[in-house]
């Protein structure tokens, strides 16, 4: 074996060994996705408070729910159906209608710590003249026509401690009844509230209860019968928003996604004309984000949603490394590849290490969640670059080349061109040429005069100069 | 022991005599015409409370209005000042400076009480029959309404309720709870 296949070699195997280091990380890795990451490493007391109510908080965990149509008494017992089929549910934890059945575990729970609740218990309140205050209050009420509904506690609770602990908790009036439940101040809804047991953070666990209340409503509906046909049920609150939204922006993604992906993958394909080509140009981006996201995993102990998600696009250029080698390699023999790494290997080694200086700003940021971007960014970049110079040239098929497209890329300019005398009042005057005419393209800034690349003038005509130079010659068109 | 039995053989003694001299035993359809005839009048009322829990009874007093077809106002003045309306479906009660409405619906067991004292007073006999099964002694000279509920929750907490009353007027209600504990109000018209 010659020295230069044995390395060859040991670039694969390290390859290999580390992106499996990397996935046995990433497998035991804590992906969290509230906000406490944005928050300063220090917080104070009132942003600690914020962000655990925000995620935790009985009002992240609230479920509003509202029964329109059909007519009051219907909606009444639509309500009661849809409130004893969740209570049975162990993903939530109280469910409130109106009806007096609803707080059962609450009143178990004022009623067993209802000398620690109470507002009234004080040092006064157990001595002699203390408690004949107190018994003589729960005697009169006895004698009055709640009597009998106080009768039960009196027994348990003499001094009538429970009853001062939900005085206390009554704020105002409460919801109006109709029918014996909540409803709104029109009359028009059947209202319901309900808490999850997951937190409010907990997207997944929101969709599922989301989806039990819906499942509750319609065996109600079935249940009620051909009266509550026109009724439907609206389900609101932080979780039910969570959820809904994550519903949307995971349409969005999956659909942009797969026409992007989609777009790429089709321009590379004419430009490389080689499957293989595609799935290894995008080798060093896939290491990029699996040491990235390993590397933030073994530093913070958990890796932040957001991370992910703008980390992704801060090690995008890493597509371009692939790029630069595969323009590279189809302009020179492959036999020489030792020399063909000479030409595009320092172009990487600057665009890395200027990417790198940049995102060690945010390495150092308060912020947890801005450290980790800088810690993925790095870690991934530098990842990907050693793939893009060490892994990926031996991969690269023998006869690989990538196809000439000068010729498309001079009618497309001709064809510009062609375009610009059409524009009225611009025709004659501007000696201006169009970038995309110009064979070298320097891009994004990485490049080096000593190692420009030459890029096929299909793929310089995207580049963000021409883009503008067009915008301009359109907008000079219609305007 | 000895006193209830006391009582109910006094009772019975009563009942038999009530039989025995009434000149024309008081069917439930004549009771009701009386008592919807009765004219809406605000009257004094004087409540007795005996509970196992206690050694002495409970007393309050105050009065009672009756609008037919179904609202019934209880003004107590004694011990404490209390106010409570039902109307329709609807429980209001208001009490040291605090007011707290509630369905019925909430208190099947309060509704029941109440629906025995509205519905003689109303002279509603489906309604009545409705929740409690109704038996009636005595003529209309002195009649005895007896009241059971039907259903079973209900009678897990009230026991019977009984009127007493004499022609188209109400002068006694008895409730009997299902723990042994009872609570008497007598009625008089206002003034007396």
């Amino acid at each position: 074996m010659s020295p230069s296949r044995r390395r060859a070699a040991v670039a694969v195997v390290a390859w290999l060994l580390v992106l499996a280091a990397c996935g046995a990380q990433i497998a035991h890795t804590r992906f969290v996705a509230d906000l406490s990451s944005f928050l300063p490493t220090a917080p104070t007391p009132e942003q600690r408070l914020l962000v655990d109510q925000l995620r935790d908080g009985a009002l992240s965990r609230m479920m509003l729910m509202g029964i329109e149509g059909a007519d009051a008494a219907v909606r009444a017992d639509l309500s009661r159906a849809v409130a004893s089929t969740l209570r049975r549910d162990a993903r939530f934890t109280i469910v409130a209608n109106g009806a007096a059945d609803g707080f059962t575990a609450e009143r178990d729970f004022v009623v067993a710590h209802r000398y620690a609740l109470s507002p009234r218990v004080d040092a006064e309140r157990f001595t002699v003249q203390g408690l004949r205050a107190a018994i003589t209050q729960t005697l009169d009420l006895l004698a009055s026509s709640a009597g009998l509904l106080v009768k039960p506690l009196v027994a348990r609770d003499p001094t009538g401690e429970t009853l001062a602990v939900l005085e206390s908790l009554q704020g105002g009036q409460g919801p109006r009844m109709l029918q014996g439940v909540w409803s709104d101040g029109e009359g028009r809804r059947a209202v319901l509230l309900a808490r999850t047991r997951a937190s409010g953070s907990d997207v997944d666990a929101q969709a599922a209860a989301l989806a039990a209340v819906q499942q509750a409503f319609d065996a109600g509906v079935a249940s009620v019968g051909a009266s509550a046909q026109g009724a439907r049920i609206g389900v609101t609150g932080p979780g039910a928003f969570s959820a809904r939204s994550r519903a949307l922006v995971k349409g969005d993604v999956a659909r942009l996604s797969t026409l992007a992906t989609a777009a790429v993958a089709t321009m590379l394909l004419v430009v490389y004309r080689s499957p293989l080509a595609l799935v290894l140009g995008l080798l060093p981006v896939v290491t990029g984000a699996v040491v990235g996201i390993a590397a933030v995993s073994a530093g913070f102990g958990l890796v932040h949603g957001i991370t992910l998600g703008f980390g992704a696009t801060l090690i995008g250029e890493a597509v371009d490394y692939a790029i630069y080698l595969f323009v590279q390699a189809g302009e020179r023999e492959r036999a020489a590849d030792a020399i063909a790494l000479r030409g595009f290997w320092p172009t990487i080694r600057l665009g890395v290490l200027t990417s790198i200086a940049g995102f060690c700003a945010l390495v150092f940021s308060g912020l947890p969640g801005l450290a980790q971007l800088g810690v993925y960014s790095i870690a991934g970049l530098v990842a990907a670059a050693l793939v893009t110079r060490f892994v990926l040239p031996v991969l690269l098929p023998a006869n690989f080349r990538v196809r000439d497209l000068s010729v498309a890329g001079a009618r497309i300019a001709a064809f510009a061109r062609r375009l610009r005398r059409l524009a009225p009042g611009s025709s004659s005057s501007r000696p201006r040429r169009s970038r995309c005419s110009s064979g070298a393209v320097t891009t994004r800034g990485t490049a080096t005069s000593r190692a420009s690349i030459r890029l096929p003038r299909a793929i310089g005509c995207s580049m963000p100069g021409c883009g503008r130079h067009w915008a301009r010659r359109m907008r000079g068109t219609w305007s | 022991m000895r006193k209830a039995v006391l009582r109910a053989a006094a009772f019975t003694v009563i009942a038999v005599i009530h039989a025995a001299i009434a000149a024309a035993p008081l069917s439930l359809d004549a009771l009701m015409d009386m008592l919807r005839r009765e004219r809406p009048a605000t009257v004094h009322f004087n409540e007795t409370r005996e509970m196992a829990l206690l050694d002495r009874p409970l007393e309050s007093s105050g009065e009672l209005t009756f609008t037919p077809p179904d609202r019934l106002e209880k003004r107590t003045t004694s011990p404490g000042s209390e106010r409570l309306v039902v109307e329709g479906d609807t429980l209001v009660m208001e009490r040291a400076g605090r007011r707290q409405a509630a369905s019925l619906r909430q208190w099947p067991q309060v509704a029941a009480m109440l629906e025995g004292i509205r519905a003689t007073l109303a002279g509603d006999r489906p309604r009545l029959e409705q929740v409690y099964r109704v038996t009636l002694e005595g003529d209309a000279a002195g009649w005895r309404l007896v009241l059971v509920p039907r259903d079973a929750e209900v009678a897990k907490i009230v026991a019977r309720v009984t009127l007493g009353g004499v022609e188209g007027s109400v002068r006694r209600v008895e409730i009997d709870q299902a723990d042994g504990d009872r609570s008497l109000m007598q009625i008089a018209p206002r003034g007396r």
